[in-house]
């Protein structure tokens, strides 16, 4: 058999991101087509709020925006934990994830806000199940940056700084960003145009 | 140890270390249902794709015996559109896009030069779900739960196992796309991949960024199934909504694959360099692009067939399966061509990929009135079909390396003819009768059919022709595994880097990293032997 001209293994590219990186393009898609068939069927229904939205709801627009603040405000403070890790810094990777998890888990608070105080059940006309569908998917979404976030924690506060386990702090940082772009668009569609 | 480390890269390292016990690996059923060996993963999948291919078939036969006496032999009448949907949905989720995926799997990280698959076990957790949820889905359609089924238990079902095939499908395309990014050996640039591995990139591409949606409306469905039915008229309105799923152009997307299995088995049939490469990988990308279909949700929005948008994307993907049919051509024709029966495979499901695309090119004709009518069937018929052959043609050219052992190419070149003409036929007749403004057979009750038995007759015909085809290639296989002639290293004188490794590749691939110089190391290696000698 012939032998190809060895090399020393090449160094991995990124495996972790790169799997982020699809991974989060895949989610962005799940709640991109939701919010699609939101407008398509809301549009179907009139076109505006006063058809549109059931009587007696009550979408509270201070915990919604509360929400967008955070979540944006997370995205900035993973992005201090990816600093932190590529200078070695474990302790402020450590409070830069911790506060992140921390603005995750208000993200979940302020979701959980606006279900107490929606007044309309799940198979509320059309408008229900759109809602909780949608809003309930980043909400999973946003559970699953908290995994990653613990995760990540985890290693740096271990004492793992170097190679994949700085790797897991920017793939981390990645989802958070994707969340946050994710937000944006579900706060306009779902909070504003309603 | 990180998250990505393969066991492969685990027990080298042990192997290395004198103070660790030898590993044992386990054998047998064990060997299987444990593995995170991307070759096991890929035949798992490519096993079970083919044995879904037969129950598929089998359904197919059933509609066509239907269209006997037009629709009053053989299925009751509650169940025509429910076996309509299995064909249809089954077709597309339970055979060819884990079949292609299989194949993308076991054959990619080969051939990028990678030591395994990025996240093996991922890979692993994708083809059972893939499994489970394949088992539950057809369990949900006999139970009498598919889109428009009256058991409310089994809708909510299918529902949650379609969502699991959605899932492990994404996943594993997600692992595919890493691994070519991420893993490539040293030196080999994306335009120096071989030609199924930049397939295999921008397919998963396409996978992950149209398959949420299907899921998305999925998950919405089974919101609205679960606590109410008010948004999508309950059972009634599933179909519609993953419509989108099996509908052109995004039916084009899941064939995608046939471009790089074609032109990779083509490549080295013809035992030359390849030029214009550029050209290949463009088109292959376009095929990608273009078979996106998520935007056009027809079934939602029937005026968007009317937009110019919808003709453009419909006459579009014409366009690059001729500039890939054009650099095979140049390719067989500077080359010095061995033609085995993957090479045969091969063109035909190019040619009937091509076929197909001028089939839907005509579908965006609004003059010709081919919507709703088994013009639709019969085009859905021809890409999928394609898609069966060329992932049987990258099965019998890449099963020595997987296997170790040889396909009877004599005995594989006699499928050929009931592949094609099973193909053919299923498509031909439908499309035919689509001009005539037939329509599908879960509405023949309501309209009857000009056409009568013979064109149930030839349906039949094609499917059992499909099923003998796909049962002797799994025959094949089967065969060649147990006692098949030993392959060789590189029983095809090929010239990517899988043909480097023994057969069967061992668990981590290659001994040792490799350098790559050109798109086709091994023939530059072979003609600096040659020199030498």
């Amino acid at each position: 058999m012939l032998a190809l001209p060895a090399a020393p293994a090449p160094p991995r590219r990124r495996q972790l991101l790169v799997g982020t990186s699809f991974a989060a393009a895949a989610s962005a898609m799940v709640v991109g087509g939701m919010l699609a068939l939101y407008m398509q069927i809301r549009d179907n229904n009139g076109g505006n709020t006063v058809t549109w939205l059931p009587k007696k709801v009550v979408v509270n627009e201070v915990a919604a925006n509360t929400m967008l603040i955070t979540i944006l405000s997370a995205s900035l403070l993973v992005q201090w934990a990816v600093y932190a890790i590529y200078r070695g810094d474990r302790r402020h990777t450590g409070y830069a994830l911790g506060l992140t998890a921390t603005f995750g888990v208000a993200v979940i608070v302020c979701q959980a806000r606006i279900y107490n105080d929606m007044g309309i059940k799940v198979a509320e006309g059309p408008y229900g199940p759109l809602f909780y569908g949608i809003s309930g998917t980043f909400l999973l979404l946003t559970i699953i940056g908290l995994g990653f976030c613990v995760v990540a924690a985890l290693r740096a506060l271990g004492g793992r700084t170097s190679g994949a386990d700085r790797e897991i702090v920017s793939a981390t940082a990645l989802w958070f960003h994707m969340l946050s772009v994710v937000f944006c668009f579900v706060w306009f569609v779902l909070y504003a145009v309603k | 140890m990180t998250m990505t480390t393969s066991p492969a890269e685990i027990h080298a390292a042990d192997a290395a270390d004198p103070a660790v016990r030898p590993y044992v690996a386990p054998t047998g059923l064990a060997a299987w249902l444990t593995t995170s060996d991307h070759k096991r993963i890929g035949r798992l999948y490519i096993g079970f794709a083919l044995l879904l291919g037969l129950a598929t078939a089998v359904v197919g036969a059933l509609l066509n015996l239907e269209r006997l006496d037009s629709g009053k032999v053989v299925l009751p009448d509650d169940s025509l559109a429910q076996m309509l949907s299995l064909y249809r949905v089954g077709f597309a989720f339970l055979v060819v896009v884990p079949l292609l995926v299989g194949l993308a799997i076991a054959v990619v990280p080969l051939q990028v030069g990678a030591q395994g698959i990025a996240f093996p076990r991922a890979a692993a957790l994708s083809f059972w779900t893939w499994l489970i949820g394949s088992g539950l889905l057809i369990g949900a359609y006999a139970a009498n739960g598919g889109p428009g089924g009256g058991e409310r238990e089994a809708v909510a079902l299918f529902l949650s196992a379609f969502t699991l095939v959605l899932l492990a499908l994404i996943t594993a395309a997600v692992c595919v796309a890493t691994t070519v990014v991420a893993d490539r050996a040293a030196g080999m640039t994306l335009l120096r991949a071989p030609a199924l591995a930049w397939t295999g990139l921008v397919w998963s591409a396409g996978l992950v960024l149209s398959l949420p949606v299907v899921l998305g409306n999925v998950i919405l469905l089974a919101v609205d199934y679960r606590y109410g039915r008010s948004l999508f008229q309950g059972n009634v309105g599933i179909a519609k909504y993953i419509d989108l799923a099996i509908r052109q152009p995004q039916i084009y997307l899941y064939a995608v694959p046939v471009l790089g299995i074609v032109a990779d088995i083509v490549a080295t049939a013809s035992r030359t360099r390849q030029t214009m490469r550029g050209v290949l990988f463009a088109g292959i990308g376009a095929a990608a692009l273009f078979g996106i279909g998520v935007d056009i949700q027809a079934s939602l929005n029937p005026d968007v067939r009317e937009q110019f948008l919808f003709v453009v994307a419909s006459l579009a993907f014409v366009l690059p399966v001729v500039m890939v049919l054009g650099w095979c051509g140049l390719a067989l024709k500077n080359g010095r061509v061995k033609a085995t029966a993957a090479l045969a495979f091969a063109m035909l499901s190019l040619l009937l990929l091509l076929a197909a695309s001028l089939a839907g090119a005509l579908t965006g004709f609004k003059g010709l009135d081919l919507v709703g009518t088994t013009w639709e069937n019969g085009h859905f018929n021809l890409v999928l079909g394609s898609a069966v052959l060329g992932g049987v043609a990258g099965v019998f050219h890449w099963w020595p390396k997987l296997s170790g052992r040889l396909v009877s190419d004599a005995l594989a070149k006699l499928l050929v003819l009931p592949a094609l003409g099973g193909v053919v036929l299923i498509s031909a007749v439908e499309l035919i009768m689509g001009f005539a403004d037939d329509v599908p057979a879960d509405r023949l009750k309501e309209t009857g059919s000009d056409f009568g038995n013979a064109a149930g007759v030839a349906g039949l015909v094609g499917q059992l022709l499909l099923l003998v085809a796909v049962l002797g290639a799994a025959g094949l296989l089967l065969r060649a595994a147990k006692g098949g002639d030993a392959a060789g290293d590189d029983p095809w004188d090929g010239q990517t880097l899988e043909w480097a490794t023994p057969s069967p590749a061992p668990v981590a691939n290659f001994a040792e990293g490799v350098v790559v110089t050109s798109p086709e190391p091994l023939f530059d290696l072979k003609h600096a032997a040659g020199k030498d000698a």
